[in-house]
């Protein structure tokens, strides 16, 4: 009797010390586990079926077979079902590197109005939808370049472009037919060049000239080995050769621009006039080449960009936010917006808004920044004297007597016109 | 030795149950049909093949070891043929040890059987496409069917993928088994079904568990829950299985971690399963 309660003992007591033992196990499992399965992710709602799938351990399929369905609603146009889409491809597959660059597309750019401009408020959800994919992805450049994509086109922020696209250039590609990282070789990670390339440019765009000149000798030191490395690829001579033709550019810019001084007066204005509900022109003057931009931003006076710390596409559907570019022509430009169509994309709930007209010369094309009349870039003759009215990188040719401002270092052309919702809606 | 008798008994029993045959069956058919994702790219195609044969081996696995695991002994009970074991000189802990291994011992062949197919189907894929070691083979080419064929660099990591489903299925298996010393059978299905669907959750236990916004007490409770339900999420590596770029250093470590973790777990749930049925009347 008393041998068969202590056996009974003995076993109730080595249930305690190998659940303490499971108990110790499972903690040192945890930190690793999340290494395996998908990533940090919050405030998502996902159907009963996809639970069902991820415990039967079949969410790898369910990811692969939604995003081809998502693929028939891009072609169909159906954008809004997509984000959805991409939100649950990503939890149960926080690896396919397509969806979130994909899903950061449509978000950034293809939610637009009337009249084409996209829907600004949809951009910190694009950045925190990347941002979320290198978390997840960190070794791998593409979604790193993506977000220095975004920044460099479509947010016009350069540093923060410089800032992606650095971290891009430091990381391994996938090779497409083994789905493994390609290892580092030769003085560079085996990336795709143009990643380098638009580094440079970024620099350019930042205002950062010497870096930009540093980035192309880099680049034709990285072409030069990839070819090496991959000698059949039939790019290989066309990006050494673009490399070098941008170094020459823009070394040979930096000594002609070097010499613009602030003589030109471009007697920026810019006025408000409106044609009746939700519709108004813009108008004024700016004397510089036919083809350089003036930015226009309507926005809530006290207007702040959505600050995500992860990826939602519930965005806040009371803020205005209207960005548009306009062309210059013969030294005016004009533009009729009307946003009647548009009141989801432009809610105008606020009592008062700034409109915003500027110029930004790192955004100017070349030919405003300042060219050589006769420069050619593909070898042929190349001038010694700037075209008149060029402005520079850094603006040093602008002289506007009433809207130049100096932001970081850039001479800018900047006007802020006050509206109230009476002026708009 | 009586508990190997009874082991070798329950995995031919079980290997001649209909059931646990047609499950297998229609898992074997099951990866076979998964090459027939030809409208996906090839990358897609090979990562959705991974995928999909490494969840049905698991989807089909957990209908074999739950059924298996709730019907041995309330069957030995039913059809009364545990009077007849329990009356010769077989102690109970090796009745209960015993069926577990035997059902083990299944699990075990019907998992290889299932990994086999699936890492056949595999290097078919692999080894399919213009000039592949496939095309050969279809235009009766053996010699050259011999020289093109390439193994895969990923086969080393689906055996460990199929070795951590198997994990995986023994632990739900005793689960099934050491309630089904007390519990009736249709009660022991759902509770069993319930018990793998927590504590496949392990991310969402975790994530409960340290949330800074829940209460300290809540986060002891979360906290003792997450550590002491089974977990079953601690075996689900597909994702870098699928996805070689994703770091795998030491993903070696965490399977032999992730074993003594479930053989730990077994062994508590059948030394419970025995002093419990050690109590029963029969």
């Amino acid at each position: 009797m008393d041998t068969g309660r202590s056996r009974r003992q003995g076993l109730i007591g080595l249930v305690v010390v190998l659940l303490v033992f499971v108990a110790y196990m499972q903690s040192v499992l945890d930190p690793q586990r999340q290494k395996y399965q998908p990533g940090k992710v919050t405030r998502v709602e996902i159907g009963t079926e996809f639970i069902a799938a991820t415990l039967i351990g079949l969410k790898e399929v369910v990811a692969g077979l939604l995003w081809v369905r998502a693929d028939e609603f891009f072609h169909t146009g159906n954008y809004e079902a997509i984000i959805p889409m991409v939100r649950i491809i990503t939890w149960l597959d926080p690896h396919q590197l397509d969806v979130y660059d994909t899903g950061a597309w449509h978000l950034a750019y293809n939610f637009t109005d009337s009249q084409e401009r996209s829907d600004r408020r949809y951009i910190p959800a694009a950045r925190a939808l990347l941002e979320e994919g290198i978390h997840n992805n960190p070794n791998i450049f593409d979604l790193y370049f993506s977000l220095g994509w975004t920044n460099f086109q479509k947010i016009q922020d350069y540093p923060d472009a410089v800032k992606w696209f650095r971290l891009a250039n430091t990381k391994g590609s996938i090779d497409p037919a083994t789905g493994k990282i390609r290892p580092p070789k030769a003085q560079f990670k085996d990336r795709p060049q143009f990643v380098g390339h638009s580094l440079a440019h970024a620099y350019e765009r930042a205002g950062d000239i010497d870096q930009a000149i540093a980035q192309w000798k880099q680049n034709i030191r990285d072409n030069q080995a990839y070819a090496r490395q991959y000698p059949k690829d039939q790019g290989n001579k066309a990006m050494i050769d673009v490399a070098n033709n941008n170094l020459h550019a823009l070394e040979f810019e930096k000594k002609v621009r070097a010499e613009i001084r602030p003589v030109k007066n471009v007697h920026f204005d810019a006025h408000f006039q409106r044609l009746g509900p939700r519709k108004f022109r813009v108008f004024g003057t700016l004397d510089l080449p036919t083809g350089a931009r003036v930015r226009v931003r309507l926005a809530d006076k006290d207007f702040r960009e959505q600050q995500f710390k992860t990826f939602t596409y519930d965005i806040n559907d009371k803020q205005t936010i209207l960005i548009d570019d306009l062309y210059v022509r013969d030294g005016k430009f004009d533009r009729v917006i009307d946003i009647q169509r548009d009141a989801a994309i432009y809610p105008l709930r606020s009592k008062d808004y700034t409109l915003t007209l500027s110029f930004n010369p790192l955004s100017a094309p070349d030919f405003v920044q300042g060219m050589p009349a006769e420069q050619k870039i593909d070898g042929g003759r190349r001038g010694e004297k700037l075209q008149y009215g060029a402005v520079g990188w850094h603006g040093e040719g602008l002289a506007d007597q009433k809207y130049l401002v100096v932001k970081n270092g850039v001479r800018m052309l900047e006007k802020q016109i006050p509206l109230t919702r009476a002026d708009l809606a | 030795m009586s508990t190997w008798i009874i082991a070798l008994n329950t995995f031919g029993e079980a290997m001649r149950k209909k059931i646990l045959n047609v499950f297998l069956i229609l898992a074997l058919g099951s990866v076979i049909i998964s090459l027939t994702f030809t409208f996906l790219t090839f990358r897609q195609q090979v990562d959705i093949l991974k995928s999909f044969g490494l969840g049905l081996i698991q989807f089909w696995g957990l209908f074999i070891a739950i059924i298996m695991g709730i019907t041995l002994i309330p069957q030995d009970m039913d059809q009364r043929t545990i009077y007849t074991i329990l009356s010769k000189p077989v102690k109970r802990y090796e009745y209960i040890v015993g069926r577990f291994l035997g059902a083990a011992m299944t699990l075990g062949v019907n998992v290889l059987l299932m990994g086999l197919a699936f890492l056949v189907v595999f290097l078919i894929k692999v080894n399919t496409g213009d000039d592949s070691a496939m095309d050969a083979l279809a235009n009766y080419h053996i010699g050259e069917f011999f020289s093109r064929f390439h193994w895969s660099a990923e086969i080393p990591g689906l055996i460990g993928g199929i070795l951590m489903v198997f994990l995986k299925l023994l632990l739900l298996a005793a689960v099934a088994i050491f309630f089904s010393v007390f519990i009736s059978m249709t009660v022991n299905f759902f509770l069993t079904a319930a018990v793998f669907i927590v504590g496949s959750m392990s991310s969402v236990t975790e994530s409960m568990a340290n949330n800074p916004e829940t209460s300290p007490l809540l986060r002891v409770i979360y906290k003792g829950f997450h550590l002491l339900v089974p977990n079953f999420g601690n075996y689900d590596i597909q994702n870098p299985l699928i996805h070689p770029d994703v770091p795998q250093s030491d993903i070696g470590m965490y399977m032999v971690k992730a074993a003594l973790y479930g053989l730990a777990y077994t062994i508590v749930l059948i030394v419970l399963g025995v002093l419990v049925f050690e109590r029963r009347e029969v």
